[in-house]
């Protein structure tokens, strides 16, 4: 509970909307073509104003390049590849 | 009692389109604020994300609890080391924190919202004719 507290009070407004605009990043990569992630598949990308601004297989990539361009808030998520996905298992 | 709607995220896969449910966590970071889209996986027990996520926001990943992730196959050569951490998040959708406990995973591990601790705090519906996931908060902070 205090870790919620201390992550609150860093949490702005204005961070909170500009979180909301990335999400629209999101349904753009949603209703993107195909072809257009095509060469993305298996890579972990970085959204902002609804264009890739960066992408690699690997997360160190990607923050590495992240660093370089510092681009502010982005949207990360991963292009999976044309699978199915199935479990883990962990021990 | 709060609650949010996600659309599905749609991905062309060999077998046809499919639609995945996800959900959007804002994390903060050593050097400012990023958003991650997850896959909400009812049938995951815990949350899974990349190592590099877990020491970006400041964690040491070596002090979590050792796991050891298999798939379907039985192979030591396909096993992966993750470790278990205890994180914060924030939902923006509804701009709320959650305690997570997140598998952290060596390897291309792909970002999942799994049961422990998202559960408890949401009833969530998976409506696939909708394409559309209802999130309802159970459980007042």
């Amino acid at each position: 509970m205090r870790d919620r507290r201390r992550l609150g009070e860093k949490i702005s407004p204005q961070l909170l909307r500009e979180a909301r605009l990335r999400q629209q990043d999101g349904e753009w990569l949603s209703s993107a073509k195909p072809l257009v992630l095509r060469r993305y598949r298996g890579k972990y990308v970085a959204i902002r104003n609804k264009r890739i601004l960066a992408a690699s297989t690997t997360m160190k990539g990607l923050y590495a390049k992240l660093d370089k361009l510092n681009p502010g808030m982005v949207l990360i998520t991963k292009v999976e590849r044309p699978t199915l996905l199935v479990y883990v298992e962990l021990h | 009692m709060s609650s949010f709607t996600k659309k599905w995220r749609r991905q062309k896969t060999r077998a046809g389109t499919v639609y995945r449910p996800v959900i959007d966590l804002l994390f903060s970071e050593r050097t400012g604020h990023n958003l991650y889209s997850f896959i909400v996986d009812s049938g995951a027990d815990i949350t899974l994300a990349p190592r590099q996520l877990a020491e970006r926001i400041g964690l040491d990943w070596n002090k979590g609890s050792k796991v050891t992730l298999t798939g379907i196959s039985p192979k030591p050569e396909c096993s992966l080391e993750g470790r278990i951490h205890r994180i914060t998040a924030l939902i923006p959708d509804i701009a709320i924190e959650l305690n997570l406990s997140t598998c952290f995973a060596y390897g291309n591990a792909p970002y999942l919202i799994g049961r422990e601790g998202f559960f408890d705090e949401f009833d969530v519906t998976l409506d696939k004719r909708r394409r559309r996931t209802i999130f309802r908060r159970v459980k007042a902070t």
